[in-house]
């Protein structure tokens, strides 16, 4: 074996993923080598000491998130695992069927939902910290829009260049849940701010649970992370709409928008 | 869609400090590694259906976050620069001497020195070396054949080799 070979497979040899033939071979190579010697040196040096960086760990606040991330995901299906809930629910299902009176369930909502929703507000957050760090710079509204629809495919409406003291941030076209979105977001003066995110839904459900009626309208609401969000359909779109207002202050922008889309 | 059984997923929560701390070290920043991370398992529980039982759940894992990584944050992070010598090709045959002294190189000199270096090498260290992945499994995480996830390491080795050289000549 010479040194281009050995120093072909130091790698497996150091992983220990070599049958023992070659390892013995690169072994062998080494103890007559001294440049190898040295070359494998260094290399094991700087392993040895990433190997040695500590492993950080997950502040509790994140723990929790993931967990409860979890546990939504698979709490009904968990319980559909028991012997005896698996019995009643065929129970409530034969009822069904023989009682055609009997009301359906309340139908839960798509985890997609869920998905866009937790996604929507982990980059509202991304947003909050690049206003802070005065990374997003507004320019001229209707070549931003463009912009973000040549990307996006997504037409923000011109309500949201702001109308007002309602003041246009930032707009950006990103992704929620790998599909195509366009973001703005936008502030009246001394007020948190709100992030609208539209994205094609045909194909997306609106959750039975969770509905708020406001005025006319009733858009699926909670609360996230602190941020209250705000779900809805439009026409073919889907907008989603997370706030650090509170939920009195939150229903009336849903409905400033509402009415104005 | 199917939900993830009980087990992949208590498995998957297995991981967590492990896929926080690599999500840190890509990102350089606790918020976005929370996000990171989350996303990454939001992911994992949506897609569990497509995990092959018997493989490797660590570096599905790691490779939902990475590919993650690379869509939403990459575009929006600084991308470190490389050296011209970072460029150079061939054996390192600096003296022996060159190579750094456990002893001496402090946590942060390293987290330093590997912080600057390019994401690609970064994340081809951290898997191999902290994380003890086989090479395979890195090749699979990063979509490159084993050729380059070796090439890369050695050149990623050698990155920080010398910028710890730099730090104590500074």
């Amino acid at each position: 074996m010479d040194c281009h070979q050995a120093r072909e497979i130091f790698e497996e040899h150091r992983r220990r993923e070599l049958d023992p033939a070659r390892a013995a071979a690169v072994d062998a190579h080494l103890a007559e080598c001294p440049a190898c010697r040295a070359a494998w040196a260094r290399e094991e040096a700087v392993s040895t000491m990433v190997r040695g960086l500590p492993h950080l760990p997950a502040p509790p606040v994140l723990v929790r998130q993931v967990r409860a991330l979890c546990v939504r995901r698979r709490g009904i299906a968990s319980w559909l695992g028991r012997p005896w809930v698996a019995a009643a629910v065929a129970a409530v299902v034969v009822a069904a069927v023989l009682a055609p009176w009997l009301r359906r369930p309340a139908e839960r909502p798509g985890d997609i939902v869920d998905a866009l929703i937790q996604s929507g507000v982990a980059e509202h957050r991304r947003i909050l910290l690049e206003l802070e760090a005065g990374a997003i710079v507004v320019g001229d509204p209707d070549t931003l829009f463009a912009r973000v629809r040549s990307v996006s495919d997504v037409e923000l409406p011109k309500i949201l260049a702001g109308t007002g003291e309602l003041r246009l941030l930032a707009a950006k076209p990103t992704l929620l849940v790998s599909r195509k979105t366009a973001a703005a977001a936008l502030r009246y003066p001394t007020s948190p701010v709100t992030t609208y995110f539209i994205l094609p839904g045909k194909d997306l459900p609106m959750p039975s649970e969770g509905r708020v009626q406001i005025e006319q309208y009733k858009p699926h609401m909670r609360q996230v992370n602190g941020f209250n969000v705000v779900y809805w359909k439009q026409q073919d779109l889907v907008y989603i709409m997370v706030s650090g207002l509170d939920r009195e202050g939150c229903q009336k922008l849903y409905l400033k928008m509402r009415k104005a889309l | 869609m199917p939900e993830p059984s009980t087990e992949f997923s208590q498995q998957a929560l297995t991981h967590l400090d492990t896929l926080y701390s690599f999500a840190l070290r890509l990102t350089k920043r606790p918020p976005d590694a929370d996000d990171l991370v989350q996303e990454t398992y939001l992911r994992a529980f949506r897609f569990a259906h497509r995990f092959e039982p018997g493989t490797h759940l660590r570096a599905w894992l790691f490779q939902i976050l990475r590919n993650t990584f690379l869509t939403f944050y990459r575009r929006e992070t600084h991308q470190p620069v490389l050296l011209d010598k970072d460029l150079e090709d061939g054996f390192d045959e600096a003296a022996p001497g060159e190579a750094p002294d456990p002893a001496v190189v402090t946590t942060l000199d390293l987290e330093r020195a590997l912080s600057e270096l390019p994401e690609d090498f970064r994340s081809v260290l951290l898997l191999a070396d902290l994380e003890g992945l086989a090479l395979h499994e890195i090749g699979q995480i990063m979509d490159i054949p084993i050729g380059t996830v070796k090439s890369r390491l050695f050149r990623a080795r050698r990155m920080v080799r010398r910028r710890l050289a730099d730090y104590r000549i500074g």
